[in-house]
């Protein structure tokens, strides 16, 4: 379905653009032959990567990958330790980022580098050699807003950045690169932090430029993205370009293969398994919760579900519109202006976090360091953290020290935790491992339901899938489990029904196996269920 | 064939630092300064040696410009360093060491919430202000119950004093750094007034200053050896500080909240309340620190704000030398003490007291310095490399 809507876009595009096909455009870069190592990995191992103008291409690759070295040497951030890179057939060599731009080449960072305070106007020309001491702020606007406009990009250049939301900030960003006659621009991650709508309005505006001329390479690991919008894609996996796919053989099914050999699992699961036991009544009833914060603002309105054992029921939505505050309100952590929590038969709502533990509600935190684990304490301290004051790792005094390593040595086993030394900090873990170590904690405490957030954000995919792997499990084991996540691909794989929020509100309710991503898109973008339901029915509101 | 193994790997270590200072100049390196893995006692302990000798030369060094009569100057530098440790004198060292040992623990417990309780001074002022007080009006009782419950009014009046900082600092965010060091001038001139002129508790004499206590309020020697027996107050201290700190859940909680408050409530611990415990805890400790220079040093004890000197001040620096590890604090501030002392009696020598102060303070320096080295190495990185994708 993706791909049929692929294909109208993208004929679309031909017809604006001067309808060259594919096979004659001219070859922008190659780069061949780059390594790179650092001290203890080979990042970059003889890659070679080509773009074209007028095409987006795609580099796709597991965290780690090598995908931004291979890009920051393009951007002149790193040298290669070998191989050349040549521009439209000219042999170039980048000491910094300053020469690639005079190249042409823009990189646009998945971390904005804005200045807040400063106008649009200010943050594009800053850095810029070409202005006089004395510049001329309306003909710098002028010339800011026509780039601007000649993308269909629509910003105001004496808004200052912290006016702008996020998509905006990111245009800033792109026009910032294009005012410097940039032609072939590199974005890391740009989807990372837009909302789907934002999204497809600057792959619009990509399509927009390679139609005219430009050629974008966009670095992802999202598979959705790439089958989207990607002319060519290129795999890496550990360093190495694993292969370079083009138009017809762009699917999930071809890129996940190419993706999936690198974690060793054998293939994509596309129903979610129903679990062994899937408890008659619903484990944790949240009825009509509603929540204000300081300023009254409604965080939660009237927010009512049930969570049966068994089952991984998905939360879905835009970030900032409430699950944040129902992950909280749920495990204690705020409390609630309204409305009630009732696990099993007991009514928890007014419980502190304490006692929400107590009484088997788990709950992954988004913020894996910052809340859920001490970054300078060591595994075991880290392991009893919500259970030092039961008879499990403490008398009525002194907490049981000398258990401890013993704990943390078979969580680190059964958790598959790659730990260095057990007795150092874990802030000197990666964040895989953590979240790992975080989950053993929270499974450990054999809850009746655990709340989830965001549970495999940034973690490559083998870490992903174990910890998939072990909430399947807990899944099967009868409990139930409330998952926020912000990727529809894993909601699609693991949930069982999802829910939609947008605005403290719910959406709608529904089996993931008898939705579609489109519903989905459309609940997060503020439509109930009842009238997307309609408008599939009639093909209009 | 052993040497030119040890040779090669010599070889290698220069060549590869060389090669990293060529990488400074390429721009490809950096010299930096990184955090150490995690402290290592042999580490630090080494870390102090190499400093006091490194303190010894320049100490020695400023001695050899200074002295009149240059034929002392190896007696002059053993009576800062050795003589205060390794002599009879070091009674009198235990002796000094004692009210800092005391303040220490008692700022270390809000050192380990992250809570900067600077206010050492004012609580320990506090605390043989309330001490003395309760002297000065019930001193008809026995002095069975007057000692005693001088050292509980110590300690409430340390905690009084820290309650300000506690309290805002937990239910309206007032940094408590701030609040803990105006308490420490508003305490000296509260002080001061009980024993003005027109205050309270002056003797009559026509001077500021109050009447001495009565001897058998005044705690003993321990025989003649000029250790007083407020030695015992300090091991009781630390003995609970080590178990409270380091093996009991409330010490646990102390630790999570400290290292991270957000993480200390969402495992649901009480951390307002901790931030209250904490503090009062600290300044009640204190408090007995200001008891102990009040009525454990023999003499005829009376009180004054002046007494406590910076004691409260030095106690901040011992605790974050020491790591707020308990032994750790007590040597270290046998350490500083019996410096301290031995730099100050350098006058006798004909060098002028600034002189030792100034020796003082180069040699607290210099450990100071060190202890960076044992948190932190300095060396040439490669430049430091957004790796992840």
């Amino acid at each position: 379905m993706l791909s049929a809507q692929k294909r109208r876009q993208r004929f679309v595009f031909i017809l604006i653009s001067d309808g060259d096909s594919m096979q004659d455009r001219e070859t922008v870069i190659q780069m061949k032959g780059i390594t790179k190592s650092f001290p203890r990995k080979i990042a970059n191992d003889h890659i070679t990567f080509d773009v074209r103008a007028g095409e987006i291409h795609a580099l796709l690759g597991e965290n780690g990958a090598g995908k931004s070295t291979l890009m920051n040497i393009l951007s002149g951030l790193y040298q290669p330790d070998s191989g050349e890179i040549f521009i439209r057939g000219e042999k170039v060599e980048f000491a910094t980022p300053k020469d690639a731009i005079k190249c042409g080449i823009g990189m646009i960072h998945q971390h904005f580098k804005l200045v807040q305070a400063f106008t649009v106007t200010e943050n594009i020309i800053m850095g810029d050699d070409g202005q006089p001491f004395f510049y001329n702020r309306k003909k710098a606007e002028q010339k800011i807003a026509e780039c601007a406009a000649k993308y269909n990009m629509d910003i105001d250049p004496s808004a200052k950045i912290w006016q702008l939301a996020v998509g905006q900030q990111q245009m800033v960003e792109i026009v910032k690169v294009l005012y410097r006659n940039a032609r072939v621009l590199v974005l890391d991650e740009p989807t990372a932090v837009l909302t789907p709508q934002e999204s497809s309005r600057l792959f619009d505006n990509l399509r927009r430029m390679a139609a005219d001329g430009c050629a974008i390479i966009i670095i992802t690991h999202k598979l959705a993205e790439v089958c989207e919008i990607a002319d060519r894609v290129t795999v890496l996996r550990a360093g190495k370009a694993i292969a370079t796919i083009e138009d017809e053989e762009i699917n999930y099914r071809t890129l996940s293969q190419y993706m999936m050999n690198a974690s060793g699992v054998q293939e994509q699961k596309n129903e979610p398994h129903t679990a062994a036991v899937r408890s008659e009544k619903p484990l944790l009833r949240v009825e009509d919760l509603t929540l204000q914060d300081e300023k009254k603002v409604m965080r939660l309105d009237h927010v009512g579900f049930e969570l049966y054992g068994g089952e991984i029921l998905g939360v879905a939505g835009v970030s900032g519109n409430g699950q944040k505050e129902l992950a909280e309100a749920l495990c204690g952590l705020s409390s609630v202006s309204h409305g009630r929590i009732i696990l099993e038969e007991t009514d928890v709502t007014g419980y502190n976090a304490k006692r929400k533990f107590r009484s088997g509600i788990g709950f992954v935190p988004e913020d894996r360091l910052g809340t859920g684990l001490v970054a300078n304490m060591n595994v075991g301290d880290n392991l009893i953290l919500k259970d030092y004051f039961t008879t499990n790792s403490s008398n009525s005094l002194f907490i049981k020290y000398s258990k401890l390593t013993e704990r943390a040595q078979s969580a680190v086993e059964r958790f598959n935790i790659s730990v260095a030394d057990i007795k150092a900090p874990v802030r000197l873990m990666s964040g895989g491992n953590l979240q790992k170590l975080l989950l053993a904690r929270e499974i450990d405490s054999d809850p009746k339901v655990l709340v989830a957030a965001y549970p495999v954000r940034g973690l490559d995919f083998a870490a992903a899938s174990f910890i998939f792997e072990k909430l399947e499990q807990l899944k099967d084991e009868g409990r139930g489990i409330l998952m926020i996540a912000e990727d529809l691909d894993s909601i699609f794989k693991y949930c069982d029904r999802v829910m939609v929020l947008y605005r403290g509100r719910i959406m709608g309710i529904c089996k993931t196996s008898e939705t579609s991503v489109t519903d989905i898109g459309m609940m997060m973008m503020g439509t109930p269920m009842e009238e997307v339901k309609r408008y599939e029915a009639y093909g209009h509101f | 064939m052993k040497h030119t193994a040890i040779f090669d790997k010599c070889c290698t270590g220069i060549k590869s630092f060389f090669k990293r200072l060529e990488g400074v100049f390429k721009g490809t390196h950096r010299i930096g300064v990184r955090k150490r893995a995690s402290g290592i006692t042999g580490q630090v302990v080494f870390s102090r040696i190499v400093a006091i000798v490194a303190a010894a030369l320049l100490v020695g060094l400023v001695l050899l410009i200074v002295l009149n009569d240059k034929t002392r100057f190896g007696e002059a530098l053993e009576r800062v360093f050795i003589n205060r440790f390794f002599t009879a004198n070091i009674a009198m060292t235990i002796k000094d060491a004692v009210p800092l040992i005391i303040a220490t623990f008692g700022i270390a417990v809000a050192f380990r919430m992250k809570l900067w309780n600077i206010g050492g001074n004012g609580q320990m002022i506090a605390g043989s202000m309330f001490a003395y007080g309760v002297w000065f009006y019930l001193r008809a009782l026995p002095a069975w119950v007057l000692i005693p419950l001088m050292m509980l009014a110590a300690m409430l009046g340390g905690a009084v004093c820290s309650s300000i900082a506690a309290f805002t600092k937990a239910y309206l965010n007032v940094n408590e750094t701030i609040v803990t060091l105006m308490m420490n001038y508003a305490m000296i001139q509260l002080g001061a007034f009980m024993i003005s002129l027109v205050g309270p508790w002056n003797a009559g004499t026509g001077f500021n200053n109050s009447e001495p206590m009565s001897q058998d309020v005044v705690l003993p020697q321990i025989g003649k050896s000029g250790i007083y027996v407020t030695v015992f107050i300090v091991l009781v201290v630390m003995l609970l500080y080590y178990f409270v700190m380091n093996k009991s859940k409330w010490g646990y909680e102390m630790r999570v909240t400290g290292e991270n408050s957000n993480a200390a409530r969402y495992a649901g611990m009480p951390v307002k309340r901790n931030i209250v415990l904490s503090l009062l805890i600290s300044g009640a400790i204190a408090g007995l620190a200001g008891y102990c220079v009040l009525a454990g040093n023999g003499g005829q004890p009376t009180f004054s704000p002046s007494a406590v000197g910076s004691i409260g001040f030095t106690a901040v620096m011992v605790a974050w030398l020491s790591r707020l590890n308990p032994w750790g604090i007590a040597l270290m501030a046998l350490l500083i003490s019996g410096i301290t002392n031995g730099a100050n009696s350098l006058q006798s020598f004909g060098v002028d007291q600034s002189i030792a102060e100034f020796a003082r303070g180069l040699i607290l320096m210099l450990i100071l310095a060190m202890d960076f080295l044992t948190r932190y190495k300095i060396g040439i990185y490669e430049k430091e490399t957004k790796e992840g994708a």
